[in-house]
């Protein structure tokens, strides 16, 4: 195997590859970079086992003299070609096992790793797959993976659960305690799908994926995803087992609906959280509902002090007075992923759980719990 | 790898393995029970190699698959074993989340636990609960030496497949033949359960050390000197090293039955034929009853050496109690 090409060209994907690379793991097959020169262009591997990233490098500047595939320590290859000078970089598999870096005026031979030792990955897209556009798969992300659980008690909640039906896709995330949903609308209709993907791995893809008007496609497998963006093949595991069934935990009807100022309530919660004996993100805060429908949040420990926040509704209020007490961390969580600017609270008792809507926020809600409160 | 050796030492192992794999009978648990030695990490590897090898005549050893699941290189065989001295509930908590995974090839996930007996309470309910709720198209290998060790709840949800130790004449026979000075050959028939194992054992360096210390503790047990005294001397050598440790245990275990045998005049068992001077004189200064104590405090350290004591203060404490002596014959 022998070819040069482009030092800052080969460090941008590997940059890429490199969110797949694991450091511990008791593979070290997994601790290199699998590198595949072929005749017209060259693939990187990386997998951590749980996501695994597959990058084809096409380039002009890129000339192969001969094949093959070799596997890199990935930690020092990728600070080698960081620290290299010059612009092109040529490399060439010598006996033994050894890889030749040379370019400028360096000339560095690696111990490769045991090639034969790595996994078998299939990065084969299917036939049938979903096109969605760049932005919208983040944002869907982003409105649903934060609030998945991260106890491991029960492991499906670790994931988001990804739904086809017809031409309707649709994110759920539950820790138990609050709950989000995002639909979005695809081109055409598809075969129905039902798959977990670990949250882990999508907030990797997040990382990935650019913010352009590109398109992703993805090609769902009962055992695993694939995310085909640009020249990027992104594969991640899917969990094992049945998501619970969430429908029937969102309420349909509310007696009570107030719309806020999603900055305004935001800060209220914010601010009446500060005050908390428990640690910052658990804190509880009150929200009650006056007779002439203006909205105190407020919270209590007898050991700080207390705090009282007004807010005012930004439109007539539906229904009688409430009040209600919940986990500040969850509805600020909820309130950051909104990109409209006014959010509408709609709840149907108050130990019921509430979901939060959003004019701009189309097809997706947040639910949360509320707690006693004595 | 071929798995030949693995056939003949274990074979009635090795063929409820193939029928059950044969039969699609597997069962989602198994404990392979059997002393160190007698192949169970082999048969361990056999097992999952057979469930993932696509070869006509799996396992074949050597396809890509079989050969990565021999360098543990495998994504869908998961090991474990003890990190320090125990595996803890993190180790277990690691397992689930593996498992809740769906694999990264195709073919079932296998999870093979070594010294699944060393597993701390919290990691054992952590593991029966994994077993409670089995992930489909999954197994679970224990490997250990004394299935009772594991929690009974644990043993009635897995399978136990028993692991045979080679009689103890073969292994000597096979050593002696090999140029093995006999009283050593017989020394690890005794300790040990296989050929490889017996090998190992009479090419380890410090052996001869090791009897002649446990020598000197008998000596100096007939000059009533202060075996507690001696063995400070010895014992820095001796303690950092828990396989040396194990050794000396087992020497000395070996040595006090010669004294026990002595005295019961089986003269024909006792191993360290050489010191039969001294294995006379000790078992004439003790009553059987006192030597079958000492022998079941040995025992003890032997067992619990692999939990987390104090080693150190455990020998003394033996040591003293080799000091005593029969004082109405004295």
């Amino acid at each position: 195997m022998r070819f040069e090409i482009n030092k800052d060209k080969l460090l941008y994907q590997l940059i890429v590859a490199q969110r797949a690379l694991s450091h511990k793991t008791p593979n070290p097959a997994l601790q290199g970079i699998k590198l595949d020169v072929l005749e017209s262009h060259i693939v990187l591997t990386t997998s951590n086992s749980d996501i695994s990233i597959q990058i084809i490098l096409e380039d002009t500047s890129l000339s192969v003299e001969s094949v093959g595939s070799v596997l890199i320590p990935g930690k020092y290859f990728i600070e080698i070609i960081r620290k290299l000078d010059g612009q092109t970089v040529t490399f060439s598999q010598l006996e033994d096992n050894l890889l030749r870096i040379e370019a400028d005026h360096s000339d560095i031979t690696l111990n490769l790793l045991e090639f034969d030792d790595y996994p078998n990955l299939v990065f084969k897209p299917k036939e049938d797959f979903i096109q969605i556009n760049v932005r919208t798969l983040k944002t869907m992300i982003r409105q649903t993976a934060f609030a998945t659980s991260n106890i491991e008690n029960r492991p499906i909640l670790t994931g988001v659960n990804f739904k086809i039906e017809g031409n309707q896709l649709t994110g759920i995330a539950t820790d138990s305690y609050r709950l989000s949903q995002k639909t979005i609308a695809l081109e055409n209709d598809y075969e129905a799908m039902n798959v977990i993907i670990p949250g882990k791995s999508l907030e990797e893809l997040l990382k990935i994926l650019e913010n352009n008007q590109a398109m992703v496609e993805v090609h769902f497998d009962q055992s695993r995803v694939l995310f085909k963006y640009n020249n990027v093949f992104f594969l991640s595991r899917l969990l094992e087992g049945n998501y619970p069934e969430t429908s029937k935990l969102i309420p349909k009807e509310f007696p009570v609906r107030v719309k806020f100022n999603k900055e305004q309530l935001l800060t209220a919660i914010e601010r009446a959280s500060l005050l908390s004996s428990r640690d910052g993100n658990n804190a509880i805060v009150k929200l009650t509902m006056r007779q002439d429908d203006v909205v105190e949040i407020s919270s209590n420990s007898p050991e700080i002090g207390r705090v009282l926040e007004i807010v005012y509704p930004v439109d007539e209020v539906v229904g009688s007075p409430i009040k209600i007490a919940f986990s500040s961390k969850y509805f600020i969580d909820a309130l950051k992923v909104f990109n409209s600017s006014e959010v509408t609270v709609n709840f149907t008792g108050e130990i019921r759980p509430f979901i939060i809507q959003g004019e701009y926020d189309e097809d997706m809600l947040q639910l949360i719990l509320p707690m006693k409160t004595d | 790898m071929t798995y030949n050796r693995l056939r003949e030492a274990q074979s009635s192992a090795v063929q409820i393995i193939e029928n059950s794999y044969k039969n699609q009978r597997l069962s989602h648990a198994y404990i392979f029970e059997g002393d160190a030695g007698t192949m169970k990490r082999d048969a361990a590897i056999f097992f999952a190699s057979l469930c993932l090898c696509n070869a006509e005549r799996k396992p074949c050893g050597e396809c890509q698959i079989c050969r990565r699941i021999n360098h543990s290189a495998h994504p869908n065989v998961y090991h474990i074993k003890p990190s320090k001295k125990n595996i803890l509930k993190e180790d277990i908590r690691l397992l689930h989340e593996e498992f809740s995974k769906t694999a990264l090839e195709t073919g079932p996930k296998i999870t093979i636990i070594e010294h699944a007996d060393r597993m701390n309470a919290y990691a054992s309910n952590a593991l029966l609960k994994f077993l409670e709720e089995p992930h489909p198209n999954t197994y679970a290998l224990l490997l250990v030496e004394d299935a009772s060790l594991l929690l009974p709840t644990i043993q009635s949800r897995a399978q136990t497949i028993h692991f045979h130790r080679l009689p103890g004449a073969i292994i000597e026979q096979h050593l002696t033949t090999t140029g093995v000075d006999p009283t050593l050959a017989k020394l690890a028939a005794q300790t040990t359960a296989h050929i490889d194992a017996a090998e190992n054992f009479v090419n380890h360096p410090d052996l001869y050390t090791l009897i002649e210390s446990v020598n000197q503790i008998y000596e100096a047990f007939l000059d009533q000197a202060s075996l507690v005294l001696l063995f400070d001397k010895i014992s820095s050598d001796l303690l950092n090293d828990e396989l040396i440790v194990e050794l000396y245990l087992d020497i000395l275990i070996h040595y006090q039955k010669d004294i026990i045998y002595g005295k019961m005049d089986h003269y024909t068992k006792i191993i360290f034929e050489e010191h039969q001077d001294i294995i006379t004189r000790v078992g004439a200064q003790k009553t059987t009853s006192m030597l079958l104590e000492e022998l079941e405090m040995m025992m003890a350290i032997k067992v619990n050496q692999k939990h987390y004591i104090n080693t150190r203060l455990a020998f003394d404490n033996l040591m003293l109690a080799l000091e005593r002596r029969n004082h109405s014959e004295e």
